[in-house]
């Protein structure tokens, strides 16, 4: 647990290094609960792939492409970069999102996301942007004090909402 | 020129574990190595690993990075329906002909809305290698000395310039 808290601690401080927050954003990542993050990362973290397909009929149908990240990993933020719907009601959207690896780095990652008929086949294409934080920036605007309250939000899910305690 | 015979001496290496040599091919379906060079040529495209077309009004489209550095031909497919079995998706095995001779065994994954004209297609390298190239893809003989005579055939049926290779 002590170990895995330092590697989370080390991470977020990476993240926001050279960053200026406004005051109580400040103090949210000061006093993150590391430990509690930890366990959040671990509880939602997941094998994330190239390309997935989903599909309301059996699961011989549904496709998952080669791994992105040689490690599972958690999503911690996905923002809507482009949005388009057909007259038919296909909606393509897409997505930069913040994904946090099992090695406790963060990749920035773009999400071209499909939905068909309301979820009756939705197809997710991803590619890695950027693994450089330096890089995320030109990237995309990123809210760095939004970053800090969903990171303050994502600790207090250990506590609010039913999930086990892992052994890290 | 050495085009043509550099491609000959790769579609007699895909066939060489069939019984259907080379020559039977050439005898039977009279295959012009310099036109299919140059339709491999005129027909090359860039490979994405995801492209989007979607032909409804006020939407986009999109293309991913590319697969590979080299453009390439589609030349040959291969489905197994067992496989992955959806009525408007499918998944394929591709061999294409890179820029520079070399043949790729791409996955396609590939879902298409009909009605709406859409098409969603996922490409996924599986070997370059021309050893392993039997063991992701079955190569039929007849489709894919057929598939060989279409793209021949397409050089002569269109005008398609002439290039210098």
């Amino acid at each position: 647990m002590f170990k895995k808290k330092i590697e989370v601690r080390n991470a977020v401080d990476n993240l926001f290094c050279g960053v200026e927050l406004d005051p109580h954003e400040e103090k949210l990542v000061k006093n993150l609960n590391c430990d509690h993050l930890a366990q959040v990362f671990q509880h939602r973290k997941e094998i994330v792939y190239a390309y997935s397909i989903w599909t309301e009929e059996a699961s011989c149908c549904e496709y998952r492409g080669e791994q992105l990240f040689p490690f599972p990993a958690t999503l911690i933020c996905p923002i809507l970069h482009m949005i388009s719907v057909s007259e038919s009601g296909i909606i393509s959207e897409r997505f930069i999102e913040i994904w946090l690896t099992d090695d406790m780095r963060f990749v920035l990652v773009s999400n071209l996301r499909t939905d068909i008929n309301d979820g009756e086949f939705i197809s997710a294409y991803r590619e890695v942007k950027a693994t450089d934080l330096d890089e995320f920036q030109e990237i995309i605007d990123l809210d760095y004090n939004m970053l800090a309250r969903l990171l303050a939000e994502m600790a207090d899910e250990y506590t609010n909402s039913p999930m086990p305690t892992y052994e890290l | 020129m050495n085009r043509k015979y550099d491609l000959q001496n790769l579609i007699a290496a895909l066939l060489s574990g069939h019984k259907m040599s080379l020559e039977t091919v050439v005898t039977r379906a009279g295959l012009n190595f310099e036109w299919i060079s140059q339709a491999l040529q005129f027909n090359a495209e860039t490979i994405y690993r995801f492209r989007m077309d979607n032909n409804s009004e006020n939407t986009c489209d999109y293309l991913s990075e590319p697969v590979l550095k080299h453009r390439g031909t589609l030349v040959y497919s291969y489905t197994d329906s067992t496989d992955f079995s959806h009525p408007d998706a499918e998944r394929r095995m591709e061999l294409w002909f890179l820029d520079d001779l070399t043949p790729v065994v791409i996955s396609a994954v590939e879902f298409t809305d009909a009605d709406n004209n859409y098409t969603v297609v996922y490409r996924q390298v599986r070997t370059r290698n021309l050893d392993e190239i039997p063991k992701e893809i079955n190569i039929v003989p007849s489709k894919f000395v057929a598939a060989l005579q279409a793209l021949s055939d397409a050089f002569r049926a269109v005008p398609i310039p002439f290039q210098e290779l």
